[in-house]
């Protein structure tokens, strides 16, 4: 197996003294599409914000975090700066507040071509005009010129997208890009994001509250809860065979298309606060398959079958013992 | 554009109306001018002569309207007391206002955005609470208690400056600091919070996720979306460069616009208590005009004509 | 037995002042819709952002009057708002808001503002503690303030409020969409079992569409303020009849198991039209990819087609239209 992309290990953060990352390991090979799913406050954006050191100045983090095997954690600003926006961009949740109300938005794109590319005047304005095209923005001739307020939800997140590929990135982290907007715009989205990474070989962190467009986009998810990753598996193997019983309720808690039509087993009660974390496994007051060892002690991942891994206890050692050769 | 030069204008006309209509009234309730002016103990024909003078006698709606028509012609009446022209009595006072509000203005400019800034920027350290102490302080005690404080410390302890009057440049710096404090504090605030808002929204992120470095992004992308609300209270400063300086004025016996307006109050000398209200009406609706226009260079979502796009 | 709630034909305007200098357009938000809700069913409404289905609930719930059109309630005519017979058939019909932050009051406890219905249309205000309790909520919650519960909790607090004066009538606009996806299936299950319970009617607004198949009877799709296609849920999800449903039903995101029986997937060009600037005809004719001159011209009436009864608003509601018509790629990032 080639070496990783970028890597977690360990990852912790907090704010205040109250936890929101509690030690969370990931990979991500080169063009690889990750699906990140959890709950609001799971740690699912602080892990990427954290990693390319945009947390503000209170948050404490440790642990490592790599870029083809440089140590990104401590790393001197400069180097942070090349990487942001460049081998990682990064695109977020509203598009509309995102942009800069202010600049133009082919400004925006040509800071970042300035920045990580060295192109800048009139060379810097026709490659903006080829990006806002390449994402799909209709006579990007005369909309580099454009504030963002004209244009639409769905355009913003376009011009976002032009903007993250200013830098030529290796890697694409999408904080919940569609979840402001309309269900058929956000398919206009996810399929310029795949046809994108086709494309370029770029990898893709898809964070999403969404179980369906994390399905849809990606190879492997991991599910967060309560700042740490709970399983991790192919897309395929998580949504046939969910292993942890957060990940089994989360996914019973969707409402089918099709078939029956059954009561939603929804998890009772709610995420437990950050100042009152459960000295086991965090999900365990909510579990029906609680044990009483799952509230002593924090349960390590355990191989479930092919890169597939659960932080379960009730994880079935027969599965695990089958695991062992690869 | 048109129709909104006009409805601006037509709002300031209205505006200045109803400032001069205000002052009218209450002048005319507060007291019988010929009285005053002419003191208590003059014999009612002198009296009666001074009213039948200034058509005090004729009733009081009467003399509202021919105090319109005259400020319609251009003339802005006469004072009471010596019988000059009110403009002329409040122009030739103006110079010595200026004299303290410009380089208040300065002052306020030059402390007030910087500390809002950096307080902003390093918000919860020493700094920061330094200069929250500094604007709460500068914004609750009054020019007067501050004035008066300064006047106690730096020209009776001290005697390195003078308490008041209008001899030498040096008699300008007491009045200008405790002008200039109030408004830099004031500001300070008010710019601490508008960064403060800024720094939050998620274009700043988006601009440290491409790659910005700190600097750039408070420069190049805090400061021109945090100006936007600041601009309004700097408009309002520019706006009382006139009529802000009333009380310090009086403190340090200075002989601006501001003590006239005093004098001409307890006088009850209408034309120039009107005259000055007028002044500071127009400087203040310009002021505003100004801040309108200027709401449109720097926020382009102000600007006319652009429409969001239906692609 | 007549029907619980029953909108003929209503329209609603506004006008939409353009910008600081311009003259103001005319926006048709609600557009000849007709809708009617059983005793104890509930009709799902599904659109995207500005197609008029917030509008149509505050309608339903004569909040609003419609310019044109009726709405009547229990078979008699919705009383305009404000007046005193309206204000009295405020306690038989209630609604739930996306925000349920928003929807409480901040600076009350959640029992006082459960009570507070009560109190305002003099029924019995004990009531309040089994009220919180039919909703999951525990009796210790009515001392609590909005800011001291979660998402889903406010979101039951709202649901108690609503039902406090038992009405027969609930509109529920993105109820769930604010929520988390365990708290979501938490909510619905309520709404289902408050169904169950006590019969009321529900106008459930939503986006979402899994959500709408999940709680509703009927489901009715609305496209720039008309609806385009009404029928049985699984009617509409399973075989879309308009153009408009079929794209919004394969934009569903979803795990795309091998053999999956979904056709492939239909991605819509262009942004949902501004609703001040209607295009002609059928107004989803520049998106549609089977779009013929009669739909530039025509606007096409809400009707059963001819094949199979299934109630449509389309010119071709009974050609053969191919999904592949769709399926173009984006040709710009090709």
């Amino acid at each position: 197996m080639t070496a990783p992309l970028v890597s977690l290990r360990d990852l912790h953060v907090s704010f205040d003294g109250q936890p929101a990352l509690r030690g969370i390991d990931l990979d991500l090979a080169r063009g690889e599409a990750l699906g990140l799913v959890g709950e609001s406050g799971c740690g699912k954006s602080v892990t990427w914000l954290a990693a390319l050191g945009l947390l503000p100045g209170k948050a404490r983090i440790t642990g490592s975090v790599t870029l083809d095997g440089q140590e990104l954690l401590g790393a001197p600003t400069s180097t942070l700066e090349r990487v942001r926006g460049g081998r990682v961009a990064m695109i977020f949740q509203d598009p509309a507040s995102s942009l800069n109300p202010v600049h133009r938005v082919g400004t925006q794109i040509t800071e970042a071509l300035a920045l990580h590319r060295g192109i800048t005047g009139a060379a810097a304005r026709a490659e903006a005009q080829r990006l806002l095209d390449l994402v799909g923005i209709p006579d990007a001739a005369r909309r580099v010129d454009a504030y963002p307020h004209e244009f639409s939800g769905g355009q913003n997140q376009r011009v976002m997208i032009a903007m993250a590929l200013a830098g030529d990135p290796e890697m694409l982290v999408a904080d919940e890009p569609t979840t402001a907007l309309d269900v058929t715009i956000q398919a206009q989205i996810l399929e310029l994001l795949r046809a994108l990474r086709r494309e370029r070989n770029m990898a893709l962190v898809l964070i999403s509250h969404d179980l369906g467009v994390v399905a849809d986009s990606c190879e492997r998810v991991a599910v967060m809860y309560a700042g740490r990753i709970v399983e991790e598996a192919p897309v395929q193997r998580l949504f046939d065979g969910p292993a942890h019983p957060y990940a089994q309720g989360l996914l019973g808690a969707l409402p089918p298309l099709d078939g029956a039509r059954r009561r939603l087993s929804a998890i009772p009660g709610g995420v437990p606060e950050p100042w009152a974390m459960p000295k086991g496994c965090a999900f365990a007051p909510r579990c029906p398959a609680r044990m009483g060892a799952c509230e002593a002690e924090m349960p390590g991942d355990i191989p479930v079958g092919p890169a597939h891994r659960a932080a379960c206890l009730r994880v079935s050692p027969a599965r695990q013992h089958a695991m062992q050769p690869a | 554009m048109l129709r909104f030069t006009a409805t601006r204008l037509l709002r300031a006309a209205i505006t200045i109306v109803m400032v001069v209509t205000f002052a009218f009234v209450v002048l005319r309730l507060s007291g019988d001018p010929a009285q005053i002016i002419m003191g208590a103990d003059a014999p009612p024909e002198a009296v009666d002569a001074f009213r039948t003078a200034w058509g005090l006698d004729e009733p009081i709606w009467v003399q509202y309207i021919s105090y319109f028509g005259a400020i319609f012609s251009g003339d802005l009446g006469r004072s009471m007391r010596d019988g000059r022209e009110a403009i002329v009595l409040v122009l030739e006072r103006i110079p010595a206002t200026l004299a303290l509000t410009v380089p208040a203005l300065v002052i306020k400019l030059a402390l007030g955005i910087p500390a809002g800034i950096l307080a902003a920027l390093y918000r919860n350290s020493a700094l920061d609470r330094a200069v929250m102490m500094f604007a709460v302080a500068g914004f609750t005690i009054p020019s007067f208690v501050l004035g008066l404080l300064l006047v106690l410390v730096f020209a009776v302890q001290l005697g390195w400056l003078p308490s008041g009057g209008q001899e030498s440049w040096r008699h300008a710096i007491l009045p200008v600091i405790t002008l200039g404090i109030g408004g830099a504090a004031a500001l300070a605030r008010f710019t601490r919070s508008a960064m403060l808002e800024v720094l939050g929204q998620p274009y700043i992120r988006t601009a440290s996720a491409k790659g910005v470095a700190w600097r750039r992004v408070v420069a190049n992308h805090a400061l021109p979306n945090a100006a936007i609300p600041t601009v309004t209270i700097i408009g309002f400063m520019f706006g009382s460069l006139i009529a802000g300086a009333v009380v310090v004025e009086s403190v340090f016996s200075w002989p601006g616009v501001g003590r006239l307006l005093v004098t001409a109050v307890s006088n009850r000398d209408l034309a120039v208590v009107q005259c000055i209200l007028l002044l500071v009406a127009m400087t203040m609706i310009t002021a505003n005009l100004v801040v309108d226009l200027l709401y449109g260079v720097l926020d382009p979502r102000l600007r006319g004509g652009a429409r969001k796009a239906e692609a | 037995m007549t029907a619980l709630l029953e909108a003929r034909g209503i329209s609603r305007s506004y006008r939409l002042r353009r910008g600081i200098l311009g003259g103001s357009v005319e926006v048709r938000a609600v557009d000849h819709v007709s809708l009617t809700i059983e005793r104890g069913r509930t009709l799902g409404l599904v659109g995207e952002s500005g197609c008029g289905k917030s509008t149509t609930g505050r309608l339903a719930l004569g909040l609003e009057a419609p310019d044109s059109g009726e709405v009547r309630f229990d078979g008699a005519p919705m009383p305009s708002p404000n007046s005193a017979e309206w204000r009295r058939s405020r306690a038989r019909m209630q609604m739930v808001f996306q925000d349920p932050l928003g929807a409480l009051d901040r600076r009350l406890p959640i029992g006082a503002q459960v009570a507070e219905p009560l109190e305002i249309h003099g029924l019995d205000t004990t009531r309040v503690i089994p009220l919180l309790e039919s909703v999951g909520l525990r009796r210790d919650h009515a001392d609590r303030y909005p800011h001291e519960l979660s998402g889903g909790q406010r979101q039951r607090a709202v649901l108690a409020r609503a039902l406090a004066t038992d009405p027969a009538f609930l509109v529920c606009d993105e109820p769930i969409s604010a929520l988390d996806v365990s708290i979501q299936a938490q909510v619905m299950n309520l709404l289902t079992d408050i169904q169950a319970e006590r019969g009321v009617g529900m106008l459930f607004i939503s986006h979402d569409l899994r959500a709408v198949r999940q709680v509703s009877h009927r489901v009715a799709v609305m496209y720039l303020g008309r609806i385009v296609e009404e029928g049985e849920p699984d009617a509409v999800l399973h075989r879309p009849a308009h153009p408009y449903s079929r794209a919004l039903v394969s934009a569903i995101p979803q795990p795309r198991r091998a053999g999956a029986k979904f056709a492939p997937r239909i991605v819509l060009q262009g942004d949902p039209p501004n609703p001040a600037d209607r295009p002609s005809g059928c107004a989803f004719h520049p998106r549609c990819a089977f779009a013929t001159e009669i739909c530039r011209a025509v606007v096409p009436e809400l009707a059963p087609r001819a094949s199979d009864g299934r109630t449509v608003a389309c010119h071709r509601a009974d050609d053969d239209l191919p999904a592949e018509a769709w399926t173009k790629p984006l040709e710009r990032v090709a």
